[in-house]
């Protein structure tokens, strides 16, 4: 039970996942573009349920690296050099997810594939900074040189998160805002929609965190294992 | 573009961005899976050996 528990979180997920994709589609009602007569039905915004759990679970794995970078520089421990490699890699897998489910909200919603507008442009330079991560990794062959520059470029590259996540906040920008400090923009039934995906978004990602990091320590004792039969 | 029109538009888009997400995911949590099942296996192989080696020991 106690060993199994990222698989049960990953179950969880695609259960929550479900109860979401039931929810956007036969609970939440469909939205109207506002300031228009007649009104126009918004059927794109059903992206939004998704897309947005999958942006905020991509900072939290940003996070993690950040925070395990902090650790491999504090505690001088591998485990945290993989914890940080491996959460990299995982919010990198939900970044990508991001930038397609908003591209294609982009085109059916403003009617086009790309625009430099903050969140966008900040958000691609975030997807490039990570894409560097595994460039910098690679090339360093000193597994301990490796673990201290990634876990220093890991803590600068989280710098554009909060800058991301501000930016349509502070500087003007056609990208909406739907939660600020006046709350939720959007009706309860919406709301529990979007939360119940959130939810989903998050466990899966915790629990595919969790099965990829120990599969990364069973390798390196395996080979270890190996050496230590083969001399 | 009627509203109709406009919908099933942007239906395709809808039904593209819910299609490439859950098929990356699944495609991640399979490709997860069998590389751990063959980390198993390997680990079996090796618990063998090291049971057969302290045997003839």
């Amino acid at each position: 039970m106690r060993r199994n528990w990222p698989l049960y979180l990953v179950t969880i997920g695609g259960a929550l996942a479900l109860a979401a994709i039931i929810g956007t589609f036969f609970v939440a009602p469909i939205t109207v573009i506002p300031d228009t007569e007649p009104p126009i039905l918004n059927f794109a915004q059903k992206i939004f349920y998704f897309h947005v759990p999958v942006a905020l679970t991509s900072f939290i794995m940003f996070a993690v690296t950040a925070v395990a970078g902090v650790l491999v520089l504090v505690k001088k421990d591998k485990k945290y050099d993989t914890l940080g490699h491996i959460s990299a890699e995982v919010a990198v897998l939900y970044a990508v997810l991001t930038m397609i489910t908003g591209v294609l909200w982009t085109r059916a919603e403003w009617g086009v594939w790309w625009t430099w507008e903050p969140r966008l442009t900040t958000y691609f330079i975030l997807l490039l900074l990570m894409g560097g991560y595994f460039m910098l990794r690679s090339s360093v062959e000193d597994p301990n040189r490796r673990a201290r520059f990634s876990a220093v470029y890991g803590i600068v590259a989280f710098l554009d998160v909060p800058i991301s996540f501000l930016s349509i906040r502070l500087i003007q920008s056609v990208h909406p805002v739907v939660f600020s400090s006046k709350g939720a923009a959007m009706e309860t039934n919406m709301l529990v929609t979007f939360l119940i995906g959130m939810a989903a978004m998050v466990s899966f990602g915790i629990g595919l965190l969790v099965i990829r990091f120990r599969e990364e320590v069973a390798k390196e004792e395996l080979e270890y294992l190996k050496n230590q039969i083969g001399s | 573009m009627t509203e109709i029109e406009r919908v099933v538009d942007a239906s395709r888009y809808v039904a593209a961005a819910y299609s490439i997400l859950w098929v990356a995911l699944v495609a991640y949590v399979v490709s997860l899976g069998s590389r751990v099942s063959r980390l198993q296996r390997e680990l079996a192989l090796l618990a063998e050996v090291v049971q057969r080696r302290g045997s003839e020991k």
